[in-house]
């Protein structure tokens, strides 16, 4: 009898989670706006427009890591695209209606993203999706926005296969963060001339990101007269690579060259440090942001340390629109939003003003082949300069690129890249 | 198969195959496209379970076939289907050969290697970039067709070959094949007594799994059109684990509904955002707290209880084994007269003729330096009754293992009927009708007493696996000489009454009887019983006599070792006696009585420089 009880009560548990779990889930979608705590700077906000009827929302999907192992990275892109339609909305909407994410988590899980989108695509039926974070996801879910003939603005990863005809739904796929080759191409002109990068040890995770950064690095050093001496690959969970600095630190290199998370980086840095180790240390990659990597090490050894990253959120001058700059700035400050989350936020609010720009456009039609129509054409002055897809074949935007370096815990972005 | 299974099973297949017409929405049926992956992987991992290894690294199989299959119409443009076969080929050889290297092991041995398999073709995958393209992956792997457009054709596609497969393993499980991996999950050695090469099963198991896992593989690398490293991580290997587990690994529809319930339950889980993974965790923790065997035999249970229910208004005329109940053998098995007709031992002895069955030469087993067998020699005459004692440690069981190859052998030759057995593995020397019984009580403990008979006739059965997929007419022949034993042995020592209830159910003098019974239905013409009598009282010892003497007069010649001196002196014609791995002395009951060493050895008498008895 005691056994039968347990076993109702824990049936009920369950079925309250469930409930509960579902309950949360759907507050999110259906009112991702009212879910944030600064929801009230809609009315406070100057530009408002006269109130908002209660229109149909313009609904778009969007799918990112919310568990697993980079679940922190996709919370940041969110944070940044929900800043991003708070701000739409409060100026009015497009085309008069509110602007609504329904945000599917995929894990980074190449099946799990593409579920997200079919589900996104199917049931809610939204005719444009943001998403999905990593490349091999990414890669995955383009094959099912080709099938149902959807469009997907890609925000974050950087392997070059996504923008290249050959890959199934690169018809539908449009890209504002940049490939790994323009990381390369940016930097090319002060890698070794300024940085003295002539003997460079590359340091990367063992993925399409790390060995796709690798490549393209090596090479622009190459072009540059000067060398990849050695080309060490480690595992995204390792968190031991003092045998491969010390390698580094006895050969002849100047400087390591890095891709890998924030994560990683501050593991790196730390054990580079404690092999009092001298090498110029550049990393690449866009999910380096310094400051991150500042805190999760200290200010100490990041100290001297070069970051290509994509957006310098207090170099306003730097940004595409640099009044949008600083009102995104202090209203992240203002949300209490983590500090280390800033470098990857952009992202998501660019990424939603692209969706935003392509639904104006087609005057919020949710017609997936008109918006794949408009995207080329679409242009915003974002955070990390200008999107506009005016590479391969109107699918590829080129987006902010700069050198910054760690001085006494501050970004400086030195002048020397400015020519 | 009762009436209502059959509608309900009918219900679902009618469902299942009108699916993309029923609901006409992609997302779902994609869903049930992977579902059908999924129902592949773990049914086919299932397989391996049956044998009782628990393997980590399908996954293994499952990447090699998508890489390949990838590889070759990326690279190469092969032809959809040819990839599809190349793939399932290729992970066959690879599960042959790693079956090679690793099934010998066991448990955590097993799963250990298995995990390092796994992680060796993750490496691969990931570092070979020149090949595999690296942790980049794959892009741009063709649809099998031009003309596969939409779900419905994946759908249906998948849904065939799912239905083949479940085909396959439906009939292997209720084949001399299936019945032969109960044995050896059940207990590997007793299987092996008893004629099972349980090392072929495992192989067949390994073969025709990663078979069907590369197949899915293919199919998947297609069906995605992507592929990466990450189908090879170990997050995959623990959800097919789970979805046999879970599901229910004893029943062909365990995995098959776990499969579709651990594709569902995430996707349903969605809504829950970022506590999707938690609220998956808690509710997989109760799945395995409130139904351990799985989903499908709780629900397949529960339906039973409330059938009983409704059965139970009707009549209640249920008999039940009380647990109390007095064993057969102490009962008494005067009004048992049953003989064992399907037996081939008395037309075997007949046609022998009066030459020894058994002889064993000069036979020394050494365990390092400890001498358990020095250098036996004896001969056993058909249709006799040979006993060996001697104080414990005498090495008796250690020469019962030798001669059944169950343990090893030093020096020596065994021959039976004159042709040299040493060189046999066991479950040969089963095959050639000899077989053993155990010190320790052992039979398949969870299965039913008449399924343990049948279990024990299974290496007289063929085990090649088309003649038990085709389920030929000689397999039927053999099957139904099975059965017809194993009542005839049940009739014989009168277990019938327990024919359907688990072995471990019964008491434990009927359990041994049981074991004296699986040794019957392997249709011994040597038996050899390792202490038939430990443990029973003096009454059960009575009937057991009355038992061994029925059975030497089927024909069936019998060694036995035993240490109740009523039981060796009342039915033995000859008696051995060995000490410290020594033959001591040999003759008939009343020599050995009267024998002055074999009082001293068994009393503990000091004695120096004793004359071992010489070939």
């Amino acid at each position: 009898m005691a056994k039968k009880m347990s076993l109702l009560s824990t049936l009920l548990l369950i079925l309250g989670l469930l409930l509960s779990a579902c309950g949360g889930g759907s507050a999110t979608q259906a009112a991702p706006t009212e879910a944030q705590p600064a929801a009230d700077t809609k009315s406070e906000s100057p530009t408002a427009a006269p109130t908002v009827a209660p229109a149909e929302p313009v609904k778009f999907g969007v799918v990112e890591p919310l568990t697993g192992p980079v679940a922190d990275s996709g919370s940041y892109v969110i944070n940044g695209m929900n800043i991003g339609i708070d701000k739409i909305n409060a100026e009015g909407g497009v085309c008069g209606r509110p602007l609504e994410a329904i945000v599917m988590d995929g894990k980074n899980d190449p099946q799990e993203s593409a579920n997200a989108a079919e589900l996104l695509i199917t049931r809610d039926q939204v005719p444009i999706i943001m998403g999905a974070w990593g490349s091999s996801s990414t890669l995955a879910v383009m094959p099912v926005m080709e099938r149902h003939g959807v469009p997907l603005v890609v925000e974050t990863s950087s392997s070059g296969k996504i923008t290249l005809p050959e890959t199934p739904g690169f018809a539908w796929t449009f890209r504002i963060s940049p490939m790994s080759a323009m990381e390369a191409e940016a930097s090319e002109p002060y890698l070794v001339s300024k940085l003295g990068m002539t003997k460079v040890a590359v340091l990367s995770v063992n993925n399409d990101w790390g060995r796709g950064a690798a490549q393209v690095f090596k090479e622009a050093i190459e072009r540059q007269g000067g060398k990849v001496i050695s080309e060490d690959f480690i595992e995204q969970s390792a968190t031991d690579v003092l045998p491969q600095l010390t390698k580094i630190k006895n050969s002849e290199a100047d400087s390591i060259l890095m891709t890998t998370s924030a994560g990683q980086i501050a593991t790196i840095l730390k054990q580079y440090v404690e092999l009092g180790m001298t090498q110029t240390v550049l990393t690449t990659g866009g999910s380096n942001y310094p400051i991150a990597v500042m805190g999760l090490s200290s200010k100490e050894i990041v100290e001297g340390t070069y970051h290509l990253v994509f957006y310098v959120p207090e170099r306003f001058d730097l940004a595409g629109d640099p009044e949008l700059a600083k009102w995104y700035l202090e209203e992240y400050k203002k949300r209490g939003l983590p500090e280390v989350g800033l470098g990857e936020s952009y992202r998501g609010f660019d990424g939603v003003n692209v969706v935003a720009e392509a639904f104006k456009a087609v005057d919020c039609k949710a017609d997936p082949v008109a918006l794949q129509q408009a995207l080329p054409k679409v242009t915003f002055k974002g955070l990390s300069g200008t999107v506009a897809f005016k590479e391969r074949d109107g699918h590829q935007s080129r987006p902010n690129i700069y050198l910054v370096q760690m001085v006494d815990g501050k970004m400086v972005v030195p002048d020397f890249q400015f020519k | 198969m009762n009436r209502i299974t059959k509608i309900a099973l009918g219900f679902v297949i009618v469902a299942v195959v009108f699916l993309p017409q029923l609901v006409n929405n992609n997302y779902i049926l994609r869903l049930g496209i992977l579902a059908g992956i999924f129902i592949m992987l773990a049914s086919a991992h299932n397989l391996l379970m049956k044998v009782g290894q628990l393997s980590l690294g399908p996954v293994a199989f499952y990447g090699l076939g998508a890489y390949i299959s990838a590889i070759l119409s990326t690279r190469y443009h092969v032809p959809f289907l040819i990839c599809f076969l190349i793939a399932g080929v290729a992970a066959a050889l690879a599960g042959w050969g790693i079956g090679r290297l690793t099934l010998k092991m066991r448990t955590a041995y097993f799963v250990l290697v298995t995990i390092g398999f796994a992680e060796f073709f993750r490496l691969v995958a990931l570092n070979w970039t020149d090949m595999t393209n690296g942790p980049m992956g794959i892009t741009a792997i063709p649809a099998p067709a031009p003309w596969f457009k939409g779900y419905n054709l994946y759908y249906y596609f998948v849904l065939i070959l799912v239905g083949l497969v479940l085909f396959v393993l439906y009939r292997l499980e209720n084949s001399a094949t299936g019945r032969a991996m109960l044995a050896i999950r059940e207990n590997e050695v007793l299987g092996q007594s008893v004629g099972i090469d349980s090392y072929r099963y495992m192989m067949q198991a390994a073969v025709l799994s990663s078979f069907i896992i590369g197949l899915a593989g293919s199919f998947y690398a297609h069906f995605f059109q992507f592929i990466g490293p990450e189908i090879l991580g170990f997050e995959l290997t623990i959800t097919i684990v789970v979805m046999v587990i879970a599901g229910g690994r004893a029943t062909l529809a365990g995995p098959v509904l776990g499969a579709i319930l651990f594709t569902i339950i995430p996707e349903v889980l969605r809504a829950a955002t970022m506590w999707r993974m938690v609220i998956y965790g808690l509710l997989l923790v109760f799945i395995m707290l409130f139904t351990p065997d799985g989903v499908m035999p709780a629900l397949v249970k529960g339906f039973q209880k409330l059938l009983e229910l409704i059965r139970r208004r009707n009549s209640r005329s249920q008999k039940e084994v009380s647990a109390d109940q007095e064993s057969i053998l102490a009962d008494g098995l005067s009004n048992l007269v049953a003989t064992i007709n399907s037996s081939s031992a008395a037309e075997a002895a007949k046609q022998y003729g009066n030459a020894p069955v058994l002889e064993v030469d000069n036979l020394s087993v050494y365990f390092g330096g400890v001498h358990a067998v020095e250098k036996v020699c004896f001969s056993v005459n058909p249709g006799e009754i040979l006993a060996i004692i001697g104080p414990n440690g005498a090495g008796k069981t250690t020469l019962l293992n030798a001669i059944t190859r169950l343990g090893p052998i030093t020096s020596g030759v065994v021959r039976y009927k004159g042709e040299e057995i040493t060189s046999l593995s066991a479950h040969e020397i089963a095959k050639k009708h000899i077989v053993r019984t155990f010190q320790h009580t052992s039979v398949f403990r969870r299965v039913s007493t008449r399924r343990n008979l049948l279990l024990a006739h299974n290496g007289q059965e063929p085990n090649g696996i088309l003649v038990n997929l085709l389920q030929t007419r000689e397999l039927k022949q053999l099957e139904e000489v099975g059965r017809q034993l194993a009542e005839e042995i049940l009739k014989f020592t009168g277990l019938e009454r327990y024919g359907d209830y688990p072995a471990n159910a019964l008491p434990y003098g009927d359990q041994r009887l049981l074991e004296l019974g699986i040794a019957l239905g392997a249709d011994p013409h040597l038996l050899l019983l390792d202490e038939p009598a430990a443990g029973m009282n003096p009454t059960e010892v009575d009937n057991l006599m009355v038992l061994i003497r029925r059975i030497r007069d089927m024909g069936i010649t019998v060694v036995l070792v035993e240490h109740d001196m009523k039981l060796v002196m009342g039915i033995s014609d000859r008696i051995i006696v060995l000490h410290h791995g020594k033959q001591i002395a040999m003759g008939t009951p009343n020599e050995i009585k009267r024998d002055e060493v074999v009082v001293n050895a068994y009393l503990g008498k000091v004695y120096k420089d004793v004359e071992t008895v010489g070939c």
